[in-house]
């Protein structure tokens, strides 16, 4: 029964990812069409909204290549394994009271885990494709993602010294009878913003696919339905990303200034996805604003400002904790 | 001698309203010239980019060594784009070449007309009328500033700013749509000929210069905000592909990329052609040398050229548009001549030899992209592979115009 | 500098120099090298840049002539000079050791003209591939036709 009952949340899961990702696909058009002044996709379905799904039909029909010289293990398992690890991530967050897969008492832990698993599926798209383009993006990209999990996780650290537990849930919760932590970690949440903007890989720290040197980084000689799964991850990561910083920082499905016990479930969800996609919003501006940076300054800013500034964050927290306890 | 040859007119910044970047103490220049020896055994890298590729703007071929990221020697294989434009004219009349200077310099296609116009005018002794010669600043100057939009939405986009691209886009469709008002084309004009210009300009196109010129101002200060001030930018730029004034004397590079190493050499200033010793503008040029001080010299020069087009148009004379009787074949007298013009992406030139029939003898067209493109291999030596592209974009190389 | 005074401070130093249409200079070959040094060094002439480099075939007279656009950026004169070569076999030596872009340019001449450069250091096609057959610009080149000659069944 269980098992039945596990693969059932898997696929409602999987679908609404899905779903999600397909909107975020088009919000990101219509974000950047409105940033640079043009009108975006308008001409498939009413106001261009079946744009991504015509795309998406369109790489699952091509037809699917393979360089002769790749390795064939390998290059068939990194895009399976980068949809998998953020797309498993979801399990733990919950998006409104009781209502989340499941709920780890180690929640956080588990998706830091699971992200840093993506640095596998980089090295074996870029090792597996044998092109010289996506090995050094994926080089870049493990030297990115090991550099940037390091502020990322010891950002978030002082949260859970203030809340004293790991759990997604019990942090809301603990958020609704105080302040949401962006008010008592200012600095953490924006060391946080950073390091997951580069962890998802998004501009300004898009250097594994920076298409103007490397044409597609990593995932140079994919297409069709593995490409896809590449295009699918990188908004899933980005989807887990944001809920992470709306469940850590900004008080989950909580609505500042009222009893939220009053408020009824399903509000709670969409005020829990409003938060995720401002969050979004802020991402994709980013990303249509700023220049890249190059890979020195980028390893120079992750470890010389991040680490220490988040270091630093971590020690006064600690202090404050310990001096208020006392 | 570098110091001897630069203008002393110039020795003040020419913008004065970004001062606190200048502040900024430059990088030390060449500091990666001379690679470091690696104690860790480091193996050759091949790289090759393009002929297809999103960022060499067309179908150059750069064949590439690296260490890491870094870049150890970077050989361009031109010629994916070799059309025989000198045989061609060889075998054409003097005023079916003019076209063909559409498809080479496609970005600058007036001031590619212009040229092989003036070099023909001047072997045949052809006069032509003011009004005529106003109206080819008018769409010269216009052409300039399209293509620096141009170059500056590809440079942005080579940085990785992607929203710059399209905002250099949307000042330069004006200006297409102003030529497509007075030629009906929008990318080879053709329109500057032998003798005057193809057709006289309209109220509408000259209502159309001033709306344009009226909102220019606005959109630069726009672009300066967005860009130039950007510390990613400037940190991505600033120092990057520095080359010297001796070098870029060596490399007989021109235009933009020899103000950026601080002489102030422009053709319209220095040998005024046409009637450019009329009117009254700047120079910009700044000292670096960088990739940097080539993007402000280039934004500083679409004001410039605005400067140029509003007086242009201010004075812009009654009369003929072209010369009245021109021979269907012209038959200069036996000579040659060489002809040199500023275009947007340096000094533009046109030998052009005639034996006294109706066909030149030898056309040669001297294109500032090729010039410019020879001293990648240099500029290019020591630096990051994302500063090759950065360093190659500042070029401003129009492929068209390197392989002709 | 005008173009009479540069003609006779180049006569005084090379006597075998003609003046062309009024502003071209014609050297003699064997002068050539040494009149490139000089119109770069002497504090006259001070041309620093080599602007132009090209050639031109006179099929006619059995000759190619060089040319060259030298350009002082001090004084603000241009000089142009044309060496005539023997169409035969055109050799004429490299100005690579003064001027980086003449490893370019003359790479473009020997291409399209199959003029040898000596002192060059790597004389190779530039425009064309590397295995194209002729020299484009001259005036007898024979374009090989569209179509494979077809095979002879005897």
């Amino acid at each position: 029964m269980d098992v039945i009952l596990g693969l059932l949340y898997v696929v409602i899961l999987f679908s609404l990812v899905a779903v999600q990702v397909l909107i975020l696909v088009f919000m990101e058009r219509k974000v950047s069409a409105w940033i640079q002044s043009r009108i975006g996709p308008n001409r498939v379905g009413p106001w261009g909204l079946l744009q991504t799904t015509a795309d998406i039909i369109k790489l699952i029909t091509k037809e699917n290549i393979r360089n002769i010289q790749s390795d064939k293990v390998i290059f068939f398992l990194a895009p399976i394994l980068a949809f998998v690890a953020p797309f498993a991530g979801f399990v733990t967050i919950p998006v409104a009271e009781n209502l989340g897969i499941q709920d780890l008492n180690m929640g956080a832990v588990y998706v830091f885990a699971l992200g840093s698993s993506m640095v596998f599926s980089v090295i074996w798209a870029g090792y597996g494709s044998n092109n010289r383009y996506a090995l050094i993006g994926a080089m870049r990209s493990a030297a990115q993602m090991i550099s940037y999990e390091i502020p990322l996780v010891t950002s978030v650290l002082g949260v859970f010294l203030i809340a004293g537990t790991l759990s997604m849930r019990e942090i809301v919760a603990l958020q609704e009878s105080g302040t949401w932590y962006v008010i008592y970690q200012p600095l953490g949440f924006i060391l946080f913003l950073v390091a997951a903007t580069a962890e998802a890989n998004r501009a300004p720290f898009d250097l594994p696919e920076a298409e103007s040197e490397l044409v597609a980084g990593f995932h140079t000689e994919y297409s069709g339905m593995k490409f896809a799964f590449f295009f699918l991850a990188e908004y899933t990561e980005m989807l887990v990303a944001c809920s992470l910083m709306t469940v850590l920082f900004l008080g989950g499905w909580l609505i500042p200034f009222v009893d939220n016990s009053q408020i009824p479930w399903w509000i709670h969800i969409f005020v829990f996805i409003f938060k995720v996609y401002s969050m979004i919003f802020l991402m994709m501006w980013f990303r249509w604003t700023f220049p890249r940076l190059r890979v020195d300054h980028l390893m120079q800013f992750g470890w010389k400002v991040l680490l220490p500034f988040a270091l630093v964050n971590l020690v006064v927290t600690g202090a404050v904790a310990l001096w208020l306890k006392s | 001698m570098s110091e001897q040859l630069t203008h002393s007119a110039s020795k003040k910044a020419f913008r004065k309203d970004i001062p606190l970047i200048d502040q900024i103490p430059p990088r030390k220049k060449h500091i990666l010239r001379g690679l470091p020896e690696s104690e860790l055994h480091v193996e050759e890298f091949l790289m090759n980019i393009g002929p297809q590729h999103p960022s060499t703007h067309g179908v150059l071929r750069l064949v590439v060594s690296m260490e890491g990221e870094v870049v150890k020697s970077c050989e361009p294989d031109l010629g994916y784009l070799h059309r025989t434009f000198e045989k061609i004219s060889e075998n054409r009349t003097y005023q079916q070449i003019v076209p063909f200077t559409d498809r080479m310099d496609y970005l600058g296609s007036m001031n590619a007309n212009w040229g092989v116009a003036a070099a023909v005018e001047k072997l045949a002794s052809i006069e032509v009328p003011e009004r005529a010669e106003y109206i080819r600043v008018i769409v010269a100057e216009l052409n300039r500033i399209a293509s620096h939009l141009m170059w500056m939405g590809a440079f942005a986009a080579d940085i990785g700013a992607l929203t710059g691209f399209v905002y250099g886009f949307r000042e330069r469709e004006m200006i297409l749509d102003m030529f497509e008002e007075i030629c009906g084309s929008r990318l080879t004009y053709g329109y500057i000929r032998v003798g005057g210009v193809a057709e006289d300009v309209t109220p509408k196109f000259i209502q159309m210069v001033n709306d344009f010129l009226k909102i220019l101002p606005d959109r630069v200060t726009d672009y300066h905000d967005l860009i130039t001030g950007n510390v990613i930018f400037i940190e991505r730029t600033r120092g990057i592909g520095a080359i010297t004034l001796d070098e870029a004397i060596s490399y007989d590079i021109t235009g933009p990329m020899l103000r950026a190493c601080g002489l102030p050499w422009d053709l319209r200033k220095e040998e005024p052609y046409s009637l450019y010793s009329k009117f009254d503008f700047n120079i910009p040029a700044y000292f670096n040398g960088d990739c940097y001080d080539r993007f402000r010299v280039r934004m500083d020069e679409i004001m410039e050229a605005a400067k140029i087009v509003r007086q242009a148009l201010d004075g812009l004379p009654e009369g003929d548009y072209k010369v009245k009787k021109l021979a269907r074949n012209i038959k200069p007298p036996v000579g040659d001549v060489y002809i040199r013009q500023e275009a947007p992406r340096g000094e533009y030139g046109v030998y052009m030899e005639s034996d006294g029939s109706i066909k030149p003898n030898r056309v040669k067209y001297r294109t500032p992209s090729f010039t410019n493109l020879s001293i990648l291999p240099l500029a290019a030596r020591g630096w990051k592979i994302a500063d090759l592209i950065a360093i190659l974009g500042s070029v401003d190389i129009v492929l068209g115009d390197v392989d002709r | 500098m005008e173009f009479q005074a540069i003609v006779e401070l180049v006569k005084s130093r090379f006597p075998k120099t003609e003046a062309e249409y009024d502003k071209n200079l014609i050297i003699d070959k064997n002068d050539f090298f040494f009149f490139v040094e000089f119109i770069r060094e002497s504090p006259e002439l001070n041309c620093t840049v080599l602007d132009l480099l090209t050639a031109s075939d006179h099929l006619p007279e059995n000759q190619i002539h060089m040319i060259y656009g030298f350009q002082s950026y001090r004084h603000k004169h241009y000089v142009l000079v044309k060496v005539k070569l023997d169409r035969q076999k055109p050799a004429i030596g490299s100005l690579t050791k003064w001027w980086g872009i003449a490893n370019w340019t003359e790479r473009e001449v020997f291409d399209l003209y199959g003029v040898q450069f000596e002192g060059h250091p790597e004389l190779r096609r530039i425009l064309t591939p590397p295995d194209f057959v002729g020299h484009g610009l001259r005036k007898d080149y024979e374009r090989p036709g569209f179509f494979v000659k077809k095979p002879d069944f005897k």
